[in-house]
């Protein structure tokens, strides 16, 4: 193998920084002022859109929320997509998570939401908290919700004497299972709500996790997806289209996607730069052999 | 806090701790052999309380609670799950113990990046005062500082630079080098602009319904990722699938060789 001369070095580092800087300069700008590019909304986020319009007023949404402050850019906005529906749409729903972080975010969320919406706390949600992630505590919760939760986390009441809780004791009373997640923890709801009860299961990954999700798309155990910011800023869309209320955002998402399109566009580029560079010193070295 | 409550966390602390000294004291040979004995009762709870139908009783003497859904087992899951977790917690104040004896012998000696072990011990200080006291008025400015101002914008950092070494990486190493490589690169660069407005630009002038609508970059990346990518994702996961059931298997019967399983640590 031919060894790396120290020029050969210090150009790469000079490269380096010059892409790091070309990128932070664009995503900045892009993050600083919104711009109106086309959008065509996806099958994934449709179909989880529709999906909470479907559930039943005796029913409960379960919004699981497993991410932490790493993916804040993109799980937050997906966070903040899915409460501004379900309140909009008066479904009633639990905030619940198996990672001690995801909870304090959706609860952050739900408060603010709830302030402005006018939606009271206990009445039309209720945040259950963290709950280690183990078998067990899955296969408890499937079959009785306030056995296993017990209180809330913000009260802690009983759980069975909060409104929002009337009529609620199994998976069989869940009309939707939402997961917003940094972490693989899809599978658990397939295989113990949506494979024993029939409970539909949205999801809402972070976009490096997105092509694992099409076989349970296709298979139908999933109703629908946000994928990455990507599916969030579909959302928003899907959101200001079908609502005549103002939505409002800590990140927003529609600014996050097109600092996201650029930094996409850019790597497009430089991967055709990279390989220009690569056969033009590939030929000439083949020129002068 | 209750009294109660407390009296239980220090006799579940004092058993574990009198347990794991026991355990100590015993014979590597009769130490493996509890070990094997409770992997496999273990096992076995979870695989019968799963496979067994609603209704089934203990030789008709233990009923289930509910005829219609449970076994005899299925009362037990949730007390076994309790001590599941009471054992994961014993691990997390090991790990604790561990990250604190390194970090605390690198600090007194004044090795090299003490600096960090310093900041070590600071912060998990800090962040664990910080949660226990947060229902305090006083404490909650410092714990919104702490999480909010501090924990969470770092983690978001830390993520993010994966994009700029992303970007570098996709320069110097994404290159079409053989016609793998080239399907591959044909591939990434519908999917990657199909994610984005800008890419949707491209076949923005097709029609959004009939046929020529599938030629748009949107349903040709949803067909990449609903066909191509699904049937081997779909053969991956077979295959883990399978490994994993064996994998299983082998640590349920106490096959597995190897320093947490057959040697001496």
């Amino acid at each position: 193998m031919a060894s790396v001369t120290p020029a050969e070095i210090e150009r790469q580092r000079r490269q380096s920084r010059i892409i790091y800087g070309v990128l932070a300069a664009l995503m900045v700008l892009f993050l600083l002022f919104e711009m109106k590019l086309p959008f065509v909304v996806g099958p994934q986020a449709l179909g989880l859109y529709d999906a909470v319009g479907k559930v039943r007023d005796d029913q409960l949404v379960l919004l699981s929320v497993n991410w932490e402050a790493g993916t804040v850019g993109e799980s937050m906005p997906q966070t903040e997509a899915l409460i501004q529906h379900l309140f909009l749409a008066k479904k009633r729903f639990a905030i619940f998570g198996i990672d001690p972080i995801g909870p304090g975010f959706a609860q952050r969320i739900a408060e603010r939401q709830a302030e402005r919406l006018g939606k009271t706390y206990g009445v039309d949600w209720v945040n259950w908290g963290y709950k280690p992630g183990q078998l067990a505590m899955f296969l408890g919760l499937a079959r009785d919700i306030p056995g296993t939760i017990k209180q809330d986390s913000i009260r802690k009441a009983d759980l069975t004497t909060l409104p929002v809780m009337r009529g609620i004791k199994s998976a069989r009373d869940l009309g939707l299972i939402l997961e917003v997640t940094s972490t693989d923890s899809i599978e658990i709801w397939i295989q113990y709500f949506h494979g024993v009860y029939g409970t539909p299961v949205g999801y809402a990954p972070t976009a490096v996790m997105v092509p694992e999700a099409y076989p349970y798309l296709n298979a139908k155990q999933l109703v629908g997806m946000l994928a990455g910011i990507k599916g969030a800023a579909e959302y928003a869309d899907l959101l200001e289209r079908n609502w005549d209320v103002e939505m409002t955002w800590e990140y927003p998402p529609r600014r996050a996607m097109n600092a996201v399109a650029i930094a996409h566009v850019l790597i497009v580029l430089l991967i055709v730069l990279g390989n220009y560079q690569y056969f033009t010193r590939h030929r000439r070295r083949a020129e002068r052999t | 806090m209750n009294l109660v409550l407390l009296l239980k966390i220090l006799s579940g602390l004092a058993l574990g701790i009198g347990g794991l000294a026991l355990l100590q004291r015993l014979r590597s040979g009769e130490r493996r052999r509890l070990m094997v004995a409770l992997t496999f009762i273990a096992g076995l709870f979870f695989l019968l309380e799963f496979v067994l139908p609603p209704g089934t009783t203990f030789f008709g003497l233990v009923p289930p609670a509910d005829l219609t859904r449970d076994n005899f087992l299925s009362s037990w899951v949730e007390v076994i799950g309790n001590v599941v977790m009471v054992v994961g917690g014993f691990a997390f104040g090991l790990g604790l113990l561990n990250l604190a004896t390194i970090h605390g012998r690198t600090l007194f000696r004044a090795r090299a990046g003490w600096q960090n072990s310093l900041a070590f011990f600071v912060a998990m200080i800090a962040m664990t005062l910080a949660g226990l006291l947060k229902d305090h008025r006083a404490w909650v400015t410092v714990h919104d500082v702490l999480f909010q101002g501090l924990y969470q914008p770092l983690g978001a950092s830390v993520f993010s630079i994966l994009a700029f070494f992303i970007t570098t990486a996709a320069y110097r190493a994404f290159r079409v080098r053989s016609g793998e490589a080239t399907l591959m690169m044909i591939a990434a660069f519908i999917v990657m602009m199909a994610q984005v407005p800008i890419g949707m630009m491209m076949t923005n002038w097709l029609p959004t319904e009939g046929w020529a609508a599938s030629l748009r970059i949107e349903s040709i990346s949803n067909w990449v990722l609903t066909v191509l990518n699904m049937a081997a994702l779909r053969a991956v996961g077979f295959g883990i699938g399978v490994g994993w059931l064996a994998m299983s298997l082998r640590v349920w019967l106490s096959l597995e060789k190897g320093s947490y399983f057959g040697k001496e640590m």
